[in-house]
């Protein structure tokens, strides 16, 4: 036994020196410090960056003039982030024509702090069931189209009171994509819910009054067009080096286009 | 004319009787003899023993159930001989007359191996018959033991086959020969466990200290094996000791491994459990953690029959937030921060098999169990950042929410007859009942629970034959999917020609799959670590076509070196649309988008043992690509997880009968990413107020368009066995048999980077971000009873 052991241990002793050359020599492999940037990958696919305007253009028929409005910004390249940078637009053409009598309305842009830079016309109003079109232009970046029609108000019927929620049937109707139902509460709360169009004509919902709020005294029901359903339930991600589609629905640019439509109800429990 | 009449009629006689000859040489030589083959100390069945008729070219293997048969043998007196190199050889008198001999069990004398090395190849000894299993990887369980840097992880070492790559670092989830993770079956005792790992890379839920085989099959298996189409890792449970109490019991900081096995009634049992709460993230970060699984089989043997009942438990529960951690560094930008995920998983399966030698010749096996898991995963980033220019604060927020359950409840059985020419006839049917329960939520989108019910019902033939030296297996497998009413069959061939020293292999066959998982690795905000399983009702099947060829040739009695090619087409494949996620509220079917995929590669193997040295070295060369109408124009890309080139050892040296050495090396091609190319902004809208909100969203118009450096990991482990010192002291005064010391080095390559990620630091330029920063030392402590 004593033999056999010692010709394991010199087997390793003479062969040690092989081992220790591998370690060094894959040690040394490509060492870098942990302040340099790194290894870099290789690009398979030679990827552009596609300059353009990212919008937000929401149509709003709510009975008063001027609540809808236009957001304009730029797409930025990835090594133009910077904190003190502002990918605002404020010296775009912004248009909006209803398809129908082809009358354009221009939109001002207005530094409001406190809604954010949009752009606004204090006159303009839609109207339900119409469709209009949005032009915006700045230099040096491509034009943005795009169309929305707006969806006819929502409706409910059978509305009735239980002792701890409202109930009552949602009408909906094939040009609105999404609804959101709020019931605003004595006592500052509101019972939210959100409803998807599939297809059926009405939609039967209660909604659970809490026992800490007072009674309810306001519902108001805002329908979406498909276009900014689509866009506000797109999924985001934040998560870096990883693909993610992104949701636009005009065309020129990115961002969205869309119309919301407002119901409101005074409730008398 | 009448002795003509009478001349055919001679002729007509003879002619008749070679017919039926031919037809039937067992009418001529109508032995066939089978049983079973075991250890006589702990009466454990032993796979890969080779059984030869003495004097002849006949005979067989054992397989994994210790079971063997050999056909055709001549009537009388014959001797077979029993060959393992871990027992000692045994010759046992047979006589045979004209009828077929069950021999119920032989019991073989484990040997004592002193300085040999550990043996790793699934054909140990000197196999008459060559397996058809064109594209098997099996290794002894043994090396998880004797490799303490794989972590006893199963997992951990299919990552170390040619044929295995990853997509993600902390991702348990694993591709073989490019094909997606929800593709792979992953078996215990024949009951399908899903999700069959713990989150976040912490291993798989098989103890290893249970497992008595593993075997990977990553293409070309038989029409037995359904519903995948990827891959099966079949495991293996150990069945217990027969005469006395052993186990092996390793303690930690954080938690145990342990593992007995001990004679129950007229049976044998055996209980394995782990569980693992880390101590340091809780004290430090406060971050709740668990992972724990429990495994208990028993097994009873009849006379002709016998039943193994299994158990299984697995539970994971972690409460992860990086902010925890953040608050021990003053970096103001990361106020408010807040990234993690809170999960909940619960994995089971129980289950009753049983395996009845109806005569020598047919065998019976039948399995019912039932096999769920549950989980609830959330995974959130929040960060607040100072917009400077409107002085306003901007939060950024990403969370999921994923719920998934799937219940199945599976009835099968197979009947194999084996006849002349060494054929084994084998049908088999299998019926499933599936439950699934669904909700995603993801951003600002709740998620609708879906809950739905589906039944699969199989049904297989398969032949197996040996002519000489060709092998050859031709089986066809069919399902329905109910509530459709159609039939959908599986071809598949396979044949191995033996000449000489070199074996060639082929296998073609084509697969369906009617269960998908959903891809979440670009929507959660962690690394994907669980299958989230649906029913493909309605829609077509996942389908794949796989067409393998390679060569095995002996380089030495104990070296082995394989070369296999193949190619993939996937025809139909399913990709999880998130960007329509309107539809998905109302029904999950709508988010998946058909495509289809297509892989190929070659793989070289050389594995065995060279004197003291054992294990395997490998290269890969492989290649994957996705394609869907409605993405990037159906363009062809690189799938996730696509290696270009991989090289992959695992060696152990046997330095002293005491010590055990091993290395394991990965040097691979960095995974397939998507760079960004720019930022835009993401707007939300609050209808009550009229007023929008926004946050940055990355731009990436391509899909997997840089490749990631190549990835170097280098570790090295060291086993001990104590003969003195405290540690063996202390097994004394346990009363145990042997005890262990282990050590780890991992991360030797401590120097080089392996980038996870790029981060884009403004006035900077990229910055490759990666962990394990420094070498990780570790040592474990064991004790064997």
């Amino acid at each position: 036994m004593m033999r056999s052991q010692n010709r394991y241990l010199s087997f390793c002793g003479d062969k040690s020196w092989v081992a220790v050359l591998i370690l060094l020599v894959a040690f040394w492999s490509g060492c870098d410090l942990p302040w340099e940037p790194g290894p870099m990958p290789t690009e398979l696919i030679e990827t552009e960056f596609e300059k353009g305007l990212n919008v937000f253009g929401l149509l709003r028929d709510d009975g008063i003039s001027g609540s809808s409005f236009i957001r304009v910004e730029q797409a930025i390249k990835v090594d133009e982030f910077n904190d003190t940078m502002s990918v605002d637009i404020r010296n775009a053409d912004v248009t909006i024509m209803h398809n129908a009598s082809s009358a354009t309305y221009s939109f001002q842009f207005e530094e409001d702090t406190a809604r954010g830079n949009l752009f606004f016309n204090p006159y303009f109003t839609p109207a339900e069931g119409e469709t209009y079109t949005l032009t915006v232009k700045a230099e040096s970046f491509p034009t943005i189209f795009a169309s929305a029609t707006i969806p006819q108000r929502p409706g409910i019927q059978n509305s009735s009171f239980s002792e701890k929620s409202y109930n009552f049937d949602l009408v909906m109707t094939e040009d609105t994509g999404m609804y959101e139902v709020y019931l605003f509460l004595e006592g500052g709360g509101a019972v939210y819910e959100k409803v998807i169009n599939d297809g059926k004509e009405k939609k039967k919902l209660s909604l659970k009054i809490p026992d800490s709020y007072g009674s309810p005294y306001l519902l108001n029901i805002y329908g979406y067009d498909p276009q900014l359903t689509e866009y506000t339930n797109a999924a985001v991600t934040l998560r870096w080096n990883t693909y993610q589609e992104t949701v636009t629905t005009v065309e020129g640019g990115y961002g969205a286009f869309g119309a919301v439509t407002v119901f409101s109800s005074w409730l008398n429990p | 004319m009448i002795k003509s009449r009478i001349i055919s009629h001679t002729i007509f006689k003879r002619f008749l009787l070679l017919y039926f000859a031919c037809l039937s040489p067992s009418l001529l030589f109508p032995s066939t003899i089978s049983g079973y083959v075991a250890d006589v100390e702990t009466g454990e069945t032993i796979i890969g023993v080779n059984v030869i008729v003495e004097g002849t070219e006949l005979g067989a293997s054992t397989d994994i159930n210790g079971f063997f048969v050999v056909t055709g043998i001549p009537e009388g007196n014959i001797t077979l001989r029993f060959s393992h190199i871990a027992y000692e050889e045994k010759r046992e008198n047979v006589d045979l007359g004209a009828k077929n001999i069950f021999l119920e069990t032989v019991l073989l004398v484990p040997t004592m191996l002193e300085g040999e090395a550990i043996e790793v190849v699934a054909n140990r000894g000197n196999i008459i018959k060559t397996e058809t299993d064109i594209a098997s990887f099996q290794v002894d369980p043994v090396i998880l033991r004797e490799v303490p840097q794989l972590g006893k992880d199963v997992f951990e070492l299919v990552k170390y086959s040619p044929s295995v790559t990853i997509g993600d670092e902390f991702s348990p989830l694993y591709n073989v020969r490019g094909s997606d993770p929800s593709e792979n079956l992953v078996q215990l005792d024949g009951m399908t466990i899903y999700n069959p790992q713990h989150l976040f890379g912490y291993g798989a839920i098989f103890n290893p200290l249970m497992i008595k085989n593993i075997e990977m099959l990553v293409g070309g298996f038989d029409a037995e094996y359904g519903g995948r189409n990827a891959s099966i890792l079949y495991l293996t449970s150990r069945e217990g000791h027969q005469s006395e109490v052993h186990g092996e019991f390793r303690p930690s900081i954080s938690g145990f491994v342990g593992a007995v096995e001990f004679p129950a009634g007229k049976g044998t049992a055996m209980l394995s459990g782990r569980f693992t709460s880390d101590i340091v993230p809780r004290v430090i970060m406060g971050m709740g953690n668990l992972w724990a699984d429990f495994n208990g089989s028993y097994q009873r043997k009849f006379r002709n029959t016998r039943i193994k009942l299994s158990a299984f438990l697995a539970r994971d529960y972690i409460d992860f937030d990086a902010a925890r951690y953040v608050i021990y560094y003053d970096i103001p930008e990361l106020r408010d921060y807040s990234v993690g995920n809170r999960t909940n998983a619960l994995n089971r399966a129980f289950g009753l098999r049983t395996r009845s030698i109806l005569t020598p010749k047919l065998v019976l096996e039948t399995h019912v169990y039932s096999s769920a898991f549950d989980v609830d995963n959330q995974t959130f980033l929040r960060v607040v950042v100072e917009d400077t220019i409107n002085n306003i604060d901007v939060t950024l927020m990403n969370e999921t929410d994923m719920q998934n359950t799937i219940s199945d409840v599976t009835l099968k059985a197979n009947l194999s007859y084996f006849t002349f020419w060494d054929q084994t006839v084998k049908v088999g049917f299998e019926s499933n009942d599936y439950r699934f329960s669904n909700r995603a939520s993801l951003q600002f989108t709740e998620g609708v629970k879906t809950r739905d019910s589906a039944q699969l019902l199989s049904f297989f033939i398969q032949d197996q034959v040996q002519l000489g030296p060709l092998l050859a297996k031709a089986g066809i497998r069919s399902a329905r999917f109910f509530p459709e009413t159609s039939w959908r069959t599986e071809p598949r061939i396979s044949s191995s020609l033996r000449l000489g020293r070199i074996t060639l292999k082929t296998a073609w066959g084509q697969y369906r799959q009617y269960l998908s998982s959903m891809n979440t690795a670009d929507v959660e905000v962690t690394p994907q670590s669980v299958d989230y399983y649906y029913p493909l009702k309605g829609m077509t099947p996942l389908f794949s076509e796989h067409t393998i060829v390679g060569v095995e040739s002996k380089v030495s009695d104990r070296l082995e070196l394989t070369v296999t090619g193949y190619l993939k087409d996937l025809p139909t494949l399913y990709r999880y649309d998130f960007g329509n996620t309107r539809q998905a509220i109302l029904t999950h079917q709508a988010l998946l988008e058909q495509g289809k995929g297509r892989a190929r590669g070659v793989e070289t193997m050389l594995r065995g043992e060279v004197g003291r040295l054992s294990g395997w070295v490998a290269y890969a060369y492989s290649v994957a690509e996705r394609s869907f109408p409605g993405f990037q124009n159906g363009d062809w890309y690189l799938a996730d997880g696509d290696q270009t080139h991989s090289f992959k050892s695992l060696l152990m040296l046997k330095v002293t009968p005491d010590i055990t050495a091993s290395t394991t090396l990965q040097l691979t091609s960095g995974f397939p990413k998507t760079f960004e190319t720019g930022w835009v902004s993401k707007y939300t809208y609050d209808p009550v107020t009229n007023l929008m909100g926004e946050f940055f969203q990355y731009l990436t118009p391509a899909k997997n368009n840089v490749r990631f450096p190549t990835r170097m990991f280098l570790e090295l482990g060291w086993k001990k066995k104590l003969r003195a010192g405290f540690g063996y002291r202390l097994s004394e005064y346990l009363g145990a048999s042997d005890s262990y010391l282990t050590w780890t080095v991992q991360n030797i390559l401590f120097l080089r980077r392996n980038p996870m990620g790029y981060f884009y630091i403004p006035e900077y330029g990229y910055y490759g971000y990666g962990i394990l920063s420094l070498p990780i030392v570790s040592a474990g402590y064991s004790i064997k009873f």
